[in-house]
């Protein structure tokens, strides 16, 4: 590229709203304070539904990635968090294979890039919504009217817009941590909470059951006469969830969080200051949820685009071949039944892994490779591979304790990319066990939560110091 | 240490995931594990993460249903 993409953003830059950073900073409780008036901006606006929508039975196709989109169907957050992600990502990826050229270190190509990345998201979220709207998603576009579809695509905008403008203002620091993470983890946490305790009823013929496990396992308790089958069927019923999924969850929990904890502590001494000794971590999981993000991503991508083509070419020999889909015993939503896409899906019951051992053992061989090459790819994208660690070492004048300098970086060298590879395969095969024993929000969901977690609650500690530190300074 | 560079065997799906088993495992023995302080401390807060955003977001689902069905009524 001889010119620089980036100039074009220029004119933009007075049109699009943008958050303005705080002059001075935020105190810690106020952004206590910003972060959870945000967290319920976003939920509540979850809630509303969409002005105008016909029908909400049709086969959700973005139904793969809710969990790491933190959208709700059919509400103002229907793409969620998708176009900032979505726009991040392609301009990192744009801006890492120097199609544009950003210079870091330059304030005014920082802000012009996160312009960039702003009038994107915002450009996704338009073209999303229209998209949507005129493909039927909420009812045919005929029937609904020109005024109406353009209502609708309007809600999505504005909703779309004041995402983007909320996670700008936690990134800005008025708030903790990112609007991505926040979202993403409160909705995993809330889908937990809701399947444990709702109070809906459903009336599947044995008279109305509750939809929260707990909930039910006191109601069954009490309606049913046989006691000892009403606590069977509180843990095994399968409609609805149970109290073993609860159980699978807490598990996969437990284990998460121990795991969570591995770590290869490297003694580091600073050169500047004598005697001066710390201890440099390396966790198991060094790339972090990034593998399993990377794969949903990858693999909703894929199912979206062969539900599409098979509702289109249904008898087509190399469309069945990618996915055949059929809607999943008693619900609308559509799941793939052959083909490539059947084998990137997890069996749904432990009983299906014996029914069908070939699609079992294929899915994991998927899973387990994919992570593993993800994460490892993820270190040279985000720069953080050994060399790149080594020289944040060197420029902090710090030192492996016992090591020379330059062999710094072979030391990093064993130990970061195996990190990397080993945990993303764990990670892989904790997400695998997590969806055979059923546990609530999925594999993938609950690993995002306990890391999300983990890592504010490393912030708030840092910060919590941060602040005291300086206190104690101030006076 | 000596890598392995040949494919002795001759096959390298069978070698490559060898490999990453005998890293793994050195990885893993390497690690320092959390002790049983850490653990629990560990647990606190992920829970009570969990319940605060857990239960913000089922109070807003919840008072929500009674709204919604208000709106959607009306319209």
């Amino acid at each position: 590229m001889g010119f620089r993409v980036l100039t074009l953003i220029r004119p933009f830059m007075g049109v699009i709203p943008e958050v303005a950073s705080p002059d001075r900073k935020v105190a810690f409780n106020q952004k206590v304070l910003w972060t959870v008036i945000t967290l319920l901006i976003f939920l509540v606006l979850s809630q509303v539904p969409l002005y105008g929508i016909m029908s909400s039975d049709s086969s959700d196709p973005l139904y793969w990635m809710r969990v790491i989109l933190a959208s709700n169907r059919g509400t103002l957050m229907e793409f969620g968090i998708t176009p900032i992600i979505t726009s991040g990502m392609i301009m990192q990826l744009l801006a890492g294979a120097q199609i544009i050229s950003v210079d870091y270190s330059l304030r005014e190509d920082r802000a012009l890039f996160s312009g960039a990345q702003k009038l994107f998201a915002m450009l996704i979220t338009f073209g999303s919504a229209m998209v949507a709207v005129m493909t039927g998603q909420y009812g045919d576009p005929k029937s609904l009217g020109a005024g109406i579809c353009l209502l609708l695509i309007i809600q999505l905008f504005v909703a779309g817009v004041i995402v983007i403008l909320l996670d700008e203002m936690l990134q800005k620091g008025y708030g903790l941590g990112s609007g991505i993470n926040l979202f993403i983890a409160t909705n995993i946490c809330e889908d937990i909470v809701w399947k444990s305790l709702s109070p809906l009823t459903i009336n599947s013929g044995k008279g109305p059951e509750f939809e929260g496990a707990i909930i039910a396992f006191f109601h069954l308790l009490f309606v049913r006469s046989n006691k000892f089958k009403a606590v069977y069927e509180a843990l095994t019923r399968s409609n609805l969830p149970n109290l073993t999924n609860l159980v699978a969850t807490v598990l996969v929990f437990s284990v998460v969080i121990y795991l969570q904890g591995f770590r290869v502590e490297i003694p580091v001494k600073s050169a500047r200051f004598r005697g001066h000794r710390a201890s440099f971590p390396i966790k198991l999981f060094y790339t972090s949820n990034m593998p399993i993000m990377l794969q949903s991503a990858l693999a909703s991508n894929v199912f979206m685009i062969s539900q599409l083509l098979y509702r289109r070419f249904p008898d087509n020999l190399l469309v069945k071949l990618v996915g055949v889909w059929e809607p999943y015993k008693g619900s609308s939503q559509f799941f793939p039944t052959s083909g490539l896409a059947y084998y990137m899906t997890p069996p749904r019951e432990f009983i299906n892994t014996l029914k069908d051992p070939i699609h079992f053992v294929l899915y994991v061989g998927y899973m387990l490779t994919v992570c593993a090459l993800l994460s490892r790819a993820w270190l040279d994208i985000s720069g953080s591979g050994p060399r790149e660690v080594a020289r944040e070492l060197r420029d902090q004048q710090t030192v492996i304790a016992g090591y020379r300098e330059t062999s710094m970086y072979k030391e990093l060298k064993r130990i970061i990319p195996t990190a990397a590879t080993v945990g993303g395969v764990i990670i892989g095969i904790l997400s695998i066990s997590a969806d055979l024993l059923g546990a609530i929000g999925s594999g993938t969901g609950i690993l995002l939560a306990v890391t999300i977690i983990y890592n504010y609650f490393e912030a708030f500690a840092k910060e919590q110091a941060e602040m005291g530190g300086l206190g104690v300074a101030g006076m | 240490k000596q890598e392995s560079t040949g494919t002795s065997s001759g096959n390298v799906f069978l070698e490559a995931p060898q490999q990453l088993a005998k890293e793994g495992a050195w990885l893993l023995r390497r690690c320092t594990k959390p002790n049983k302080k850490e653990y629990l401390k560990i647990v606190q807060a992920v829970v009570l993460g969990f319940l605060v955003m857990g239960f913000v977001g089922y109070f807003t689902k919840l008072i929500h249903i009674p709204i919604n069905n208000i709106i959607v009524g009306g319209a």
